[in-house]
């Protein structure tokens, strides 16, 4: 490869920076940056908020209320055939049996275009944020990336004590060693690149519902 | 960057003077901009503290750039730590190089690129075309750009200039679809083609919007989803990015995230937020098994070292050329350079050369909107006064321009010759003045009047406060 040397790059860095000035410390003060506290009713700004930004929230009361929700679903989106990534979930056994009983033909995660032909892809989250609504879902192992990416809709499985308020909490949360793949997913796939006109689905999913465990 | 003749200031005051009558365009630049800076308007008071929240972002990149030598020397070594290559171009000639060379060792067919900046300043797509590569844009605005074969006019929403319209009669021609100006229709249509690249693609090219040294991780953030495609997908992946991009832990990429979204696009947070640590590992399903990151330098050591360093602290947010009044109006293409808008009036000239880009820091009006609106509170107004200094030093200034602004030094320095001189102007402007204004002046001043009015220069001041003085004691004598 034709790349430079890495002692000739940082040379010219080290001479940039020949006159350094006054040190700058690195900061500290990240919670000047905080929105939500943990004071407030998690799950309430994490629902409202998932529905302020297009995806939609619900509330179930225990896995077995959320089972059924996430199958009355399925059932609404009219998805034929559905991906569960093999990892840990809520009710991931409680769902596949639920799927197979009603006919909803269920891919082989282990097939590599299974998330591109699947009408919906059912996944776990690591962690939630209340502030942005977002969920960290991580690629690894089993875990198929494409299952909450290249299906038209997404369901998620979130339980109420995996939200955390901020997304400093989030980023304090993550260790020195991260997995090879993290997502944030903050909102469906959208886009605003033709005259600035909102439309949804543009390469990921259209539709993501949120299925809230307390 | 291939600007073979320099671009003199008059050929950007032509190109303004174009893109500001075309006023289909200029309307659609105006309200884009407008629209989104009024949706930072409203989205950054969710921070309970935003001015504090952006010195935090400015303090944090600060002590990274002022130790960026070890930051990205860990950044590095954690690449390397979890199986990921790493290589230093210099200039973009080079990492072009280094790109191509990664796609032909891996006889990759397809190639997937998720949308970077830094890659349309090195001019990447062309040289891997011209190396019989193909590379496709996959963010709905690059694609379609790529398509028409247009550059971008904003760093954050390229397309910003093009009616739908356009759109339409493009894919009727391009992908034989029926005619239609519907937004939804068209990106479904493109949605169509550009899954089926993702399935297919060997390699993915993706930016970075902030790097992470003590981990290794590349971030990057995309509404659409595509970036996430670009690095999942694919068995190869690429990242490329500017050696400014790091910030020291990932508990410092929310204070980014959260203000990266706000000053864009008026988000909460952009859609989707990927960290990249490396090829996948052992075991995994998805992911590249091959991971390069191209860290670029391309003129920005030197930025570093002078007194422009804080630009370096730029996280192409967007939100200065929303805010701008001259952006506004001109839109992004009468800047010919990659990044447009106030950032771009300065690191244009920095990263590429004064003399190509002489006339941009003078394409502003100093009213500051700019450094209100940065995120980072990079103070773009006092660097493009700076920048305008080095112009003259430089002497890529006319020589009228020169000549003119010493008459005036030394007309400003004496009473006498101040005086003379005013009597002078006072005298010349009233010679074809119509209605008090002047339409047209002579030489230098001819590009003045090109664009407005002259008022002709009414009675100094001294004597019109002698005159008001005696109507006043006039008065004052009636009364008694
Ligand atoms: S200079 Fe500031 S406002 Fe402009 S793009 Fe960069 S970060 Fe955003």
């Amino acid at each position: 490869m034709p790349s430079e040397s890495q002692t000739s790059f940082f040379s010219r860095i080290t001479d940039a920076l020949a006159e350094r000035g006054e040190p700058v410390e690195l900061p500290d003060d990240l919670e000047i940056a905080r929105v939500i506290d943990a004071t407030e009713d998690l799950v309430e700004v994490f629902a409202t908020r998932v529905e302020q930004v297009g995806m939609h929230a619900h509330r179930a009361a225990g896995e077995s209320a959320a089972v059924a929700k996430v199958l009355e679903l399925v059932e609404a989106l009219a998805a034929r055939s559905a991906i569960v990534p093999d990892e840990p979930m809520p009710a991931r056994d409680a769902i596949i049996a639920g799927l197979r009983s009603r006919g909803v033909g269920l891919l082989s995660p282990d097939e590599p275009d299974a998330a591109f032909e699947a009408d919906v892809g059912i996944t776990g989250v690591r962690m939630a944020v209340a502030e942005t609504a977002s969920m960290s879902v991580v690629g690894g192992g089993k875990h198929r990336r494409l299952a909450s990416l290249a299906v038209p809709a997404h369901v998620a499985l979130v339980r109420a004590d995996q939200i955390v308020p901020d997304l400093i909490d989030w980023g304090r949360a993550a260790t020195a060693d991260p997995p090879a793949n993290e997502v944030l997913i903050s909102a469906m796939s959208k886009t605003a690149d033709i005259e600035g006109i909102l439309v949804p689905g543009v390469h990921g999913p259209g539709t993501v519902h949120v299925v809230i465990i307390e | 960057m291939s600007h073979p003749l320099p671009i003199v200031a008059e050929d950007f005051k032509h190109r303004a003077a174009a893109a500001a009558t075309n006023l289909r365009i200029a309307e659609i630049f105006d309200r884009s901009a407008r629209g989104k800076d009024d949706l930072r308007r409203l989205a950054m008071p969710e921070l309970p503290h935003p001015l504090d929240t952006r010195e935090l972002a400015a303090r944090i990149k600060n002590h990274t750039l002022q130790n960026l030598d070890r930051y990205l020397d860990q950044f590095a070594s954690r690449v390397r730590d979890h199986g990921g290559h790493v290589h230093f171009a210099a200039d973009g000639t080079q990492a072009n190089q280094i790109i191509t060379e990664i796609a032909q060792a891996a006889s990759a067919g397809l190639i997937v690129k998720s949308k970077s900046m830094v890659s349309e300043e090195i001019e990447l797509n062309h040289a891997l075309q011209a190396a019989g590569l193909n590379v496709l844009e996959t963010d709905l605005g690059e694609y379609i750009l790529q398509l028409a074969g247009e550059k971008p006019s904003h760093i954050v929403t390229p397309m910003a200039h093009k009616p739908k319209e356009e759109v339409g009669q493009l894919f009727a021609a391009k992908l034989g679809i029926p005619y239609t100006d519907d937004p939804t229709a068209l990106t479904k249509a493109a949605r169509k083609v550009l899954r089926e690249s993702f399935r297919a693609a060997d390699m993915g090219i993706i930016g970075a919007n902030f790097a992470v040294a003590e981990t290794g991780t590349v971030v990057i953030v995309t509404n659409e989803g595509n970036g996430r495609f670009c690095s999942s997908r694919p068995r190869l992946l690429v990242c490329l990015m500017g050696m400014e991009k790091l910030v020291p832990q990932l508990k410092h990429v929310p204070i980014y995230l959260k203000l990266l979204a706000k000053s864009a696009t008026g988000q909460r947070i952009t859609c989707y937020t990927s960290m990249i640590t490396g090829p996948k590992r052992a075991g995994d399903f998805d992911g590249p098994e091959e991971f390069h990151v191209v860290i670029l330098d391309n003129g920005r050591s030197h930025v570093l070292a002078g007194e422009y360093r804080d630009a370096l602290r730029c996280i192409r947010c967007g939100a200065c050329l929303n805010a701008c009044p001259i952006y506004r109006k001109i839109g992004g293409h009468a800047y010919d350079a990659t990044y447009p808008g106030p950032i771009g009036s300065v690191i244009s000239p920095l990263f590429t050369s004064l003399a190509t880009y002489a006339d941009l820091p003078s394409a502003c009006s100093l009213c500051g909107a700019c450094l209100e609106a940065c995120p980072v509170r990079i103070d773009l107004p006092t660097q493009l006064i700076h920048l305008r200094s080095d112009v003259n030093k430089d002497g890529h200034s006319p020589l009228s321009w020169r000549l003119g602004f010493k008459g005036w030094k030394l007309g400003m320095s004496s009473g006498l010759l101040y005086r003379l001189g005013a009597t002078f102007g006072r005298w010349f402007m009233k010679i074809g003045a119509r209605d008090g204004w002047k339409h047209k002046l002579p030489a230098t001043g001819g590009i003045w009047t090109r664009y407005r009015d002259v008022p002709v220069m009414p009675k100094p001041f001294h004597k019109r406060w002698a005159d008001l003085q005696k109507e006043l004691d006039e008065e004052g004598k009636d009364e008694r």
